[in-house]
């Protein structure tokens, strides 16, 4: 079957590799019918994350149709069409009960920092990806959601991921109303969460980045005031915007590959010295008022980050952190993108055949030709988009 | 997609699916307790934390392999909070990617071998080994350097 894999830093390679296959009772196989691509696939294609494997498949996001089941999986049957959150969980284990599932303790044996995912380093458990004809998906019933007739494999595909994330950015603010809250990275995850932290009645809704388009996109798609740290020094900017105090509440969606720090840069991402660059991270705790709450769903890999912790302490900040607990989100986001309130449609910019992956990758990485988000599909495009 | 003012604040606190109590604190359906144990090998050493029990379920991609294998299997033995595992995981990831580096390189790296061969030649024939020129054939190489 062919697979998108990883072939070294910057590179990723159209392989053809031996059919998914079920190997626990409560396994399914996905024929995969969409798949996206993830600002934390990029981390993974610069070499950031350690432990990550020249040919494993890549991709965490994908919808499709259930093709096999495993003897023990039969809340599923074949021909289901779902969406998959791109962790993996258990269902039953503290941590799934609690509704952490992004926190299972039973689907990853390489270590305890995080949960089994699909297409990441094999920290979190090696499990080949969905960026690929075929899947395999373990604890599927558990995991899998049936997409609702009325939504389109596009609709649900952020579903698995960026439209959660962003969701669980805001939710993280703690936010009552009429808040003043930044978000930083105007990628698919800060544009989710800035719709919703509107959806949970934030006063102020500011995004910083430095790619005039994504900015405009911002300000046009999700009435955010539009921030560029190439031309104001940003947080000062902030400060003024907001009786010289600071914001409410931060967000964090950039992760460990933030541009505006050569030092951070040189050392965290070039130099590979430790676990990228926390510039974004380092402004939302200067740029967040004493008190107040930054949440941070960019993703940092170990060892560890050069971060100003002292000034956070000393301002009393909270600081929420969290891959998101996708599963619980759900219904909830399928709500809101029933009533008009949350949608995917213009978010994915480009809509590819699978087997231009790399040219996807390339445009997704370098914030060329106007480029949001991308679906690549193993079979071409359903002509059934809404 | 409706406008912002007429979606604001419609998510009130007790609406939002991560807050306390919004779900009761109970398995998920289809979930077994406990779950089934998967037969085979994983890809991942788990020998990473004393008294981590294995997992019912784990990936069997990509398994360890070669030089940057035995690094990584030397790196698991290191539990989380020690930065060895971190660095050596990283060297192996290093050690790793020089082999598709190489395969990209090769289309470029074998005909300029050749010919940094071949420029040495003329002087290998001046040489004081005159015995072993008779055995060199001529080759592109040679064909190069004399500028055929
Ligand atoms: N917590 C989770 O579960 C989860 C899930 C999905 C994605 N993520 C993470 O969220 C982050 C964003 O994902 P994405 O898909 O939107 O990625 P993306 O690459 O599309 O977006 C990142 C944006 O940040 C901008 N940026 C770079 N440096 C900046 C800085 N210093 N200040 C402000 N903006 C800056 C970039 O120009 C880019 O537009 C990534 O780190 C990703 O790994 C986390
Ligand atoms: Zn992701
Ligand atoms: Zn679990």
């Amino acid at each position: 079957m062919k697979a998108i894999t990883y072939d070294g830093p910057f590179h990723v390679r159209l392989r053809d590799k031996p059919f998914s296959r079920i190997e626990h009772p409560q396994d399914a196989i996905l024929r995969v019918t969409a798949a996206g691509i993830c600002g934390s696939d990029l981390h993974l294609l610069h070499g950031l994350v350690p432990d990550t494997r020249v040919g494993f498949t890549l991709g965490h996001e994908m919808v499709g149709v259930i093709e096999e089941t495993g003897p023990e999986c039969t809340g599923l049957k074949k021909g289901d069409r779902v969406l998959v959150p791109f962790q993996i969980f258990c269902g039953s284990c503290y941590y799934c009960q609690q509704g952490l599932t992004a926190c299972c303790e039973n689907t990853n044996p390489a270590g305890d920092l995080a949960t089994g995912c699909y297409g990441y380093a094999h920290i979190t458990g090696g499990y080949d990806g969905g960026q690929a004809e075929y899947v395999r998906i373990p604890f599927a019933d558990v995991c899998a959601e049936k997409i609702p007739d009325d939504l389109s494999d596009l609709d649900a595909l952020p579903l698995t991921d960026a439209m959660a994330t962003g969701y669980q950015a805001a939710e993280m603010c703690g936010l009552q109303g009429d808040e003043t809250v930044v978000v930083f990275g105007c990628g698919p995850v800060g544009l989710y969460a800035m719709r919703s932290a509107w959806l949970m009645g934030a006063g102020r809704v500011i995004a910083v980045d430095h790619v005039p388009y994504r900015l405009e996109f911002a300000k046009n798609w999700a009435g955010a005031e539009p921030l560029n740290f190439r031309e104001v020094d940003v947080v000062s900017a902030i400060r003024s915007m907001t009786e010289d105090r600071g914001a409410h509440c931060t967000i964090d969606a950039v992760g460990c590959e933030a541009a505006g720090s050569p030092v951070q840069r040189a050392l965290g991402i070039y130099g590979k010295l430790y676990g990228g660059s926390a510039q974004a991270l380092n402004w939302c705790i200067h740029a967040t008022r004493k008190g107040g709450t930054v949440s941070v769903v960019g993703v940092y890999g170990p060892p560890w980050t050069l971060l100003d912790f002292g000034t956070a302490m000393n301002k009393q900040l909270t600081i929420r952190t969290g891959q998101v607990s996708v599963k619980r989100y759900i219904p909830r986001l399928i709500d809101h993108i029933r009533a008009g309130r949350l949608q995917s449609e213009s978010i994915f910019t480009h809509r590819l055949p699978l087997e231009e992956a790399p040219k996807a990758y390339r445009l997704f990485a370098q914030k060329k030709d106007g480029c949001i988000k991308v679906a690549l599909f193993p079979r071409g495009e359903p002509t059934t988009i809404h | 997609m409706l406008p912002i003012d007429e979606i604001r604040g419609v998510d009130d606190v007790s609406r939002r699916p991560g807050h306390e109590g919004f779900r009761p604190v109970a398995p998920w359906p289809n979930a077994r307790i406990p779950p089934a144990s998967q037969p085979g090998r994983p890809s991942v050493p788990v020998r990473t934390r004393a008294g981590k029990p294995m997992t019912p379920v784990f990936g069997t991609s990509s398994p360890l392999r070669g030089v940057s294998g035995m690094i990584r299997r030397w790196a698991y033995t290191f539990p989380e909070h020690r930065a060895r595992r971190w660095l050596l995981l990283i060297l192996a990831d290093r050690v790793e990617a020089t082999g598709p580096r190489l395969r990209r390189l090769a289309p470029l790296a074998v005909p300029l071998l050749f010919a940094t061969f071949a420029a040495f030649r003329p002087r290998a024939r001046m040489g004081r080994v005159r015995v072993s020129m008779l055995h060199l054939p001529r080759d592109s190489g040679s064909r190069l350097a004399t500028g055929r």
